[in-house]
């Protein structure tokens, strides 16, 4: 027919199409290398036997580890970050599945708002709500008693990513589960105990490990109610890394990659990853 | 060349298609090993087979999707091997449509038009003749969301036609619909090639929609051509055991050639078919259809048999009977309206007896 | 019945409560304070001209618009690829590239922004290696300006856009394009004719979530940009815990969350009128 409209010979035309596809993966890698680089960089350079940061490493030790581990204000930030984390973890996964479950069971009057109300942290810029909380902590001269002000606060930082797991995980189930068992004789808080709870554990489970997770690497809030007697890990790293050129954050920050790991391995296992789709 | 393996003769420069010796391995594995068939001018060709008998991908490498790693795609007497898809004026209609979601079925249709820089006046004319000519006039506004199975069905099938395809191919079209729709698309399917007379090779793993649709089946197997002939050869004479099991043929009892025209079937029953090319002591398979298989109240010429249990099927009914001399049972079919129970007498044909290579 | 239906705000109200208290009541109040004169306590205009006529505001205010159009800029370009790789692979390959863009996204911002430091620095990889070809003489400055935050951010929230586009990627099935290449389309043309349009809800929700995202990214640009190179969001909290100027540390904290309010509303609107207009 009208071959005139192909610019180039068939041969060549096909040839190129090889090539992109080809390219098309090139580039794919090379994204991926973006992606996994400033993490395995980490890794590598913590294990250095140098007293400064440089890539590749001259020789391999665990200098640092030992350094990093003697240090008593890296195990008081440690400690305080899991105490911290923790709590708050415990804490919004029990007001997150109650929210979740009026926001899954069925449609009310009000519904909207209150998704808009309990999700609103995610929509809000972090360092205001910092400032904010902060703003108020000082009107009321609370600001000297740090460590219940910094787990509430990091409660509701992690809320919404315990409801929006809870919720997907609830809105899935089968109601007529609910209905069996109430027609098996089980009261509504039975109902909600032995049925909806268990139904619902890979989301719950999910949602403690993503709120476990951002609370334990949260610094914008954290960095505006930290005070010399409450500190957190990321917290301390940020001013570490601003003054000291060492290694040391390298392998802080190491420990911290196998933590998450080890989260985000188990995370995968119970179908969580998931989660991250949703929306 | 494939000249030898077609029957009813036709030339090779009739061809319209031609796959030659092609090959097609993913890593280590051989999905097709030296396939080879030809479909004439304006002829219906069907690709038959179960999942992962290498029909879809031939397809695809007819298509030019995948490249093969041996062999030519021959169009008439030129290779297209250099070819890229959107050069091989190829009509493709998928299992799930693939229509755009964004444009209306007229846009659907215009699209291969619009490739081609068809001018506008003479798009509109050509898509609407296409969606007429599928039964789908008054429909050129719709989404396909808003149309049904079997109307999105047409549309693919229009947009495929609309650009006067050297080639139409045909990915099992029809398995997406239910059984009734299914019918009637393979009557108007067949209508729609007869019309425009454009060779298509469909792919299907299902027999019945071979048997009325094709001119010629190539039945393929594990990356091989098991049997490459005309509907009607395919089910009279099958191969291989393979091939009538795949095309439902009921009975296939083990068996070894005792002597040029006998067997003898694993029990000890004796029957004499013809056994040409099969030599003393082969073991082979003997195929028999259950409609060929009569059924006659006790006391007539045949094999003294017990029915175990019959099963009504509408115009007839499928017996299940025990015959000595035989370890499975044998299936026979009998009109409905005379049931029959206890002792029979069966007459096995030996000229419907098929006498086949063991393959399964 | 009024009881039955009383459930849902009881059940729901501690997690209300606590996000009203800890959140939305301290905004509130941080926004009146943003109008407050700072002595007087009356209501004024003046924090504002103040922060309006400074000149760093104005640097910080454009920076971080730069950096955001940079980083949702580099985040499609990159993101893109990776999505439609990860729609597109087969299974097992699929799997590795979503394992490999989601978990950076668990792993701590400063573990992140300190890796990138590492590679960026003045004694970093990628300055070694050029000096090693003899390319440079003096190690470049990537780190503690604008490139190194637009990288580290760009690392930050490229796997936001990955997700927003394989939300539509993943619906697209793959038969289409290959109907485009049949009926004539060469890939290119296939492309910008079959997919791109059908990603654009995608494309369209992930730039504006990432533009809003990278806008009020704190971590990032406080490690990697330093004191030279304040963003909005480092701006507050300058003014805040460094020169104790609150009543700036407001008016800027006041504009920070306008937009990123603006932006979360533009982002549910486009994403509610797209879903009641082209549902397939």
């Amino acid at each position: 027919m009208n071959s005139d409209r192909f610019l180039l010979p068939a041969p060549v035309e096909a040839l190129l199409w090889k090539l992109g596809r080809l390219l098309f993966h090139v580039v794919g890698l090379a994204w991926q290398l973006f992606m996994v680089a400033p993490l395995i960089i980490v890794v590598v350079v913590s294990f250095t036997s140098a007293s400064y940061l440089m890539f590749p490493p001259p020789g391999y030790s665990l200098d640092w580890y030992r350094e990093v581990l003697s240090l008593s204000w890296i195990r008081s930030a440690v400690t305080s970050s899991l105490i911290i984390a923790t709590c708050a973890t415990l804490i919004a996964v029990v007001i997150g599945v109650l929210a979740s479950r009026v926001l899954a069971k069925r449609p009310f009057r009000g519904r909207g708002l209150v998704e808009y109300l309990v999700l609103s942290p995610l929509f809000l810029p972090g360092v205001v709500i910092g400032f904010a909380i902060f703003n108020v902590l000082v009107m009321i001269q609370m600001d000297r008693v740090a460590m219940p002000q910094m787990i509430i606060a990091h409660v509701m930082i992690t809320l919404p990513f315990v409801i929006r797991s809870v919720w997907a995980s609830m809105a899935g189930a089968d109601i007529s589960l609910e209905e069996a068992a109430q027609s098996l004789g089980a009261t509504p808080a039975q109902t909600f105990w032995h049925v909806v709870l268990k139904s619902a554990r890979p989301g719950i489970l999910a949602g403690a490990i993503l709120a476990f997770t951002f609370s334990f690497n949260d610094v914008t809030i954290s960095i505006f109610l930290t005070s010399s007697r409450v500190t957190t890990l990321p917290v301390q790293l940020v001013s570490h890394i601003e003054y000291n050129p060492d290694p040391s954050p390298a392998a802080i920050s190491t420990l911290m990659i196998a933590i998450t790991l080890a989260l985000f391995v188990f995370l995968a296992r119970i179908g969580g990853l998931n989660a991250f789709l949703e929306r | 060349m494939t000249a030898d393996m077609t029957t009813g003769g036709g030339s090779s420069d009739a061809a319209a298609v031609a796959l030659q010796d092609i090959g097609k391995s993913f890593g280590e594995t051989e999905v097709l090993k030296k396939v080879s068939f030809q479909a004439r001018k304006g002829e219906f060709l069907t690709l038959l087979g179960p999942s992962g008998c290498g029909k879809t991908t031939s397809l695809r490498i007819i298509a030019g999707f995948e490249d093969a790693t041996s062999g030519d795609v021959m169009f008439g007497q030129t290779s297209v091997n250099d070819l890229p898809p959107w050069r091989r004026d190829i009509g493709l209609v998928f299992q799930n449509y693939a229509l755009f979601p964004y444009m209306t079925a007229a846009e659907n249709v215009a699209f291969g038009l619009k490739m081609r820089r068809v001018a506008k006046a003479e798009t509109a004319t050509r898509v609407k003749a296409a969606l007429a000519q599928v039964g789908l006039a008054g429909y050129e506004n719709r989404h396909p969301r808003h149309l049904s199975g079997g109307q999105r069905q047409r549309v693919a099938l229009a947009r495929a036609l609309v650009i006067e395809p050297k080639l139409l191919l045909l990915d099992e079209p029809l398995s997406n619909l239910d059984a009734k729709l299914r019918g009637e698309m393979r009557y108007e399917l067949k209508n729609l090639q007869r019309a425009t007379g454009v060779t298509t090779i469909f792919v299907t793993h299902d027999q019945e929609e071979a048997f009325s649709l094709s001119d010629r089946i190539v039945l393929m197997r594990s990356g091989e051509v098991v049997q490459y002939c005309a509907p009607d050869e395919l089910w009279s004479r099958p191969a291989t055991a393979f091939a009538a099991d795949f095309i439902g043929v009921e009975n296939l009892i083990p068996a070894q050639v005792t002597a040029p025209g006998q067997l003898t079937c694993a029990g000890g029953l004796a029957v004499a078919p013809t056994t040409v090319g099969f030599a003393q002591g082969a073991e082979v398979i003997l195929g028999l259809r259950a409609s060929d298989v009569a059924i006659q109240p006790k006391g007539g010429t045949g094999l003294p048999a017990t029915i175990l249990d019959g099963e009504y099927r509408g115009r007839e009914r499928l017996y299940r009977l025990a015959l000595p001399g035989l370890e499975r049972p044998v299936l026979a079919s009998a009109p409905s309206d005379i049931a029959f129970d206890g002792e029979v007498t069966l007459c096995l044909p030996p000229e419907k007896m098929m006498v086949l290579h063991d393959d399964r | 019945m009024t009881g039955k239906r009383d459930i849902p705000w009881l059940l729901a109200s501690p997690g209300i409560l606590l996000v009203t208290l800890v959140a939305l009541l301290p905004a509130a109040i941080l926004i009146v304070k943003a109008f407050q004169d700072v002595d007087t306590g009356a209501l004024t205009l003046e924090n504002f001209q103040a922060i309006f006529d400074s000149k760093i505001f104005g640097q910080a205010f454009w920076r971080t618009l730069r950096i955001a159009f940079f980083v949702t800029l580099v985040s499609v370009i990159g993101g893109y690829p990776l999505a439609l790789l990860i729609a597109r692979a087969n299974p097992r390959y699929s799997l590795v590239i979503f394992v490999i863009v989601l978990f950076p996204l668990m792993v701590s911002v400063v573990v992140r922004t300190f890796g990138w430091v590492v590679i960026l620095g003045p004694a970093g990889i990628v300055n070694e290696a050029l000096m090693g070809i003899g390319l440079i003489s003096e190690p470049l400055t990537m780190t503690q300006n604008e490139f190194g935050i637009v990288v580290g951010e760009t690392h930050l929230l490229m796997p936001y856009m990955v997700l927003a586009l394989l939300s539509v990627l993943r619906k697209l099935e793959p038969q289409l394009e290959e109907a485009a290449l049949s009926l004539g389309a060469n890939p290119l043309v296939a492309f910008f004719r079959v997919i791109l349009p059908m990603t654009v809800p995608g494309l369209l929700s992930g730039v504006l979530l990432v533009f809003s995202l990278a806008i009020t990214a704190f971590a990032t640009p406080l490690v990697m940009g330093g004191a030279r190179t304040p963003l909005l969001s480092t701006l507050v909290y300058r003014y805040a815990l460094t020169s104790y100027d609150w009543a700036s540390a407001a008016a800027v904290a006041f504009v920070l969350a306008v937009i990123a309010v603006a932006f979360v509303a533009v982002q549910k609107t486009v994403a509610w009128m797209w879903m009641s207009r082209h549902e397939f």
